[in-house]
């Protein structure tokens, strides 16, 4: 390696470090200077559980829903043109731009008790917001843009000829989507899953809003973490943030790992 | 299999892509789809293929109308002009698609696809990826992809364009082999008159979505039915001439030709379309009619040289078979031993001008 070669790569690593490891052993040594006994004592608690399964449940959600329609609006995209087409295509990054918090907001307008949506739903005795389903929505509003974003390209770039040549051999829609599509754009997918996983489990803004951080109800564990944060619980608060940050980490270097391993 | 296209019409917006076609193949036909590029053969064979569906007309398989059956139905084998495999699978697992979805036994596939993999010599390659195989390779699993369920009828889109010459050359000869061998019906679509020539039984010459002449290749080279086709089946001459009765004067020259059998069209103005290998060359003039010449470039090819030459008013290119070493300079004698006769009609400056912009003409 060249001497710039070096100096650019010890610079460019000490700003990783600096920006991201560094923040993260934070969390890992005050977790250790305890001698781990908050992480068991978190672990313990019944209402710090439910935020981390609730979290769960939403991520779930998030990839069932994301992974469905999104794919289901790459092919429209890809395979259609219509009047308006540049105007949705403009539409799906608009979760990027704007804040979770004004998404949240703007959840809350539509299904509040007392909201354009929501207050038809109240009359059913349906709780939508400071509820499962209104948490869903946010995170689901939040984690929209990513299988989209990355099925797109693939199925641009793969093209309809691979689905004539199933038809011309005799395999059905169903079968030629099951066999040819699906297996040609599966990379693209998994990539947007784990963005979506990524960014569903790590979600806060749109989530405080829309939830009311009841605890044992609508406290995911983002909300678990800046509720003992802001109780003084400096402990907890950073074993529940260890817990939070290594299953996310787990979950990108096994997507990776996996990555690492593709064949075709 | 025989098939009838009746008076096939297809457009894409305002472009007519395929107008009004109409042809016949016989069983066991092996037929060329013959054309310049963007001339509408290859969607031609899309809707026969039933992966487009025609605006006017019928396609007819066997007496039975096609026209409702999908792609799928109509069970033809079709090998795409860049392949298509199936990149995540191997060249096996493509060959045995058909046969899969057709839930077939295991044991009936692994035997077909074993016979497949030795009749397109891919054995050694069974377990690659299309990404591992060369183009020659991919083009041979293509075709015992489509070869898998047994068509009665295989239809070909480009299927040698994307290879270099080597490997085309053996696999033209080969695919022919392969039509002989298997007892199938067979349509391609080129763009490469040679390989139309070569291995067909028909030419079935198409431009600008319309058929121009059907017939054996001999047909189509000595007997083109009009200037285009003479124009792109092989290299040609045009020269402007004017016909008077039954004499034919050949501009800028003293020459004079006859009106050849069969051409009874009245006095005007004509074209002369003289293939290269029927300009006779001489050192002195033999009779009234030889046109002087001289030779402005030479380009030698072994068994035959090219010979460029300059007339008073136009320039033409000779074959020469004879082991005579031409000197640019030269002072030459042309005759004609054979010509073609046509009408001015749409002029040929515009067929040329077409070629040339497809670039199948300098």
């Amino acid at each position: 390696m060249k001497k710039g070669d070096r100096i650019l790569m010890v610079l460019v690593l000490g700003w990783i470090g600096v920006l991201v490891l560094l923040p993260l052993s934070g969390i890992v040594r005050e977790v250790w200077a305890n001698g781990l006994s908050s992480l068991v004592e978190l672990l313990g608690q019944p209402t710090a559980l439910r935020a981390f399964m609730l979290t769960f449940w939403l991520t779930l959600g998030s990839v069932v829903v994301n992974t469905i329609f999104g794919t289901m609006l790459s092919f429209i995209l890809v395979r259609h043109s219509f009047r308006g087409k540049v105007f949705l295509e403009g539409i799906i990054d608009l979760p990027f731009a704007v804040s979770p918090v004004i998404a949240g907001f703007m959840f809350i307008i539509l299904f509040g008790p007392r909201g354009w949506i929501g207050s038809w739903f109240d009359a059913q005795n349906i709780k939508i917001i400071y509820a499962f389903p209104g948490m869903l929505l946010a995170t689901l509003f939040v984690t929209f843009p990513f299988v989209v974003r990355e099925v797109v390209p693939v199925l641009r770039e793969y093209g309809i000829d691979q689905e004539e040549a199933a038809m011309t051999l005799g395999a059905s829609r169903w079968q030629t989507f099951w066999k040819v599509t699906l297996p040609s754009i599966k990379w693209g997918m998994i990539y947007g899953i784990t963005l979506t996983i990524a960014r569903a489990i790590g979600e806060f803004g749109a989530v405080i809003v829309v939830s009311g951080g009841i605890i044992n109800k609508t406290q995911t564990a983002t909300l678990l973490i800046h509720h003992k944060f802001m109780d003084f619980d400096f402990t907890g608060a950073c074993a529940a943030a260890m817990v939070l940050a290594a299953v996310s980490f787990i979950i990108l270097i096994a997507m990776q790992y996996i990555f690492s391993k593709r064949k075709v | 299999m025989g098939i009838s296209i009746q008076n096939v019409s297809k457009r894409f917006g305002d472009f007519i892509a395929v107008d009004g076609v109409s042809f016949e193949v016989q069983t066991g036909e092996l037929v060329a789809l013959l054309g310049p590029s963007g001339c509408g053969k290859s969607t031609l064979l899309r809707v026969i293929a039933g992966l487009e569906t025609p605006d006017a007309g019928a396609v007819i398989f066997n007496g039975v109308n096609m026209n409702a059956m999908s792609a799928r139905q109509r069970r033809v084998g079709f090998v795409f002009q860049h392949y298509a495999l199936f990149k995540h699978m191997t060249a096996e697992q493509n060959i045995a698609f058909a046969l899969n979805v057709q839930k077939r036994g295991k044991k009936e596939i692994a035997e077909r696809v074993g016979h497949l993999i030795d009749l397109v010599k891919m054995r050694g390659y069974a377990g690659h990826y299309p990404s591992q195989l060369s183009g020659g390779q991919r083009q041979r699993v293509a075709l015992a992809r489509a070869l898998a369920a047994e068509p009665a009828m295989l239809l070909l889109d480009e299927p040698f364009s994307a290879l270099d010459l080597k490997v085309r050359e053996s696999l033209v000869g080969w695919l022919r082999n392969m039509h002989d061998k298997l007892n199938v019906t067979s349509i391609f679509v080129t763009h490469d008159q040679n390989e139309a020539m070569e291995i067909s039984d028909k030419i079935i010459v198409i431009n600008k979505g319309r058929v121009e002449q059907i017939g054996a290749a001999r047909d189509v080279y000595e007997e083109p039915s009009n200037k285009f086709v003479a124009s792109f089946i092989g290299n040609i001459n045009i020269i402007d001439a004017h016909l008077e009765g039954e004499a034919i004067f050949v501009h800028g020259t003293q020459a004079k030709l006859h009106r050849p059998a069969g051409y009874d069209a009245p006095s005007g103005d004509i074209v002369l379309l003289v293939r290269p290998e029927d300009i006779g060359l001489q050192h002195v003039a033999e009779g009234p009619h030889a046109i002087p010449a001289v030779v402005t470039g030479i380009r030698y090819k072994g068994s035959v040289t090219e010979v460029d030459l300059q007339l008073t008013d136009f320039s033409l290119t000779a074959l020469e078979f004879s082991k005579y070493i031409w000197t640019v300079g030269e002072k030459v004698f042309v005759n004609f031993k054979k010509y073609n006769v046509f009408a001015v009609g749409d002029s040929h400056h515009a067929i040329r001008r077409q070629l040339e912009q497809l670039g199948y003409i300098e």
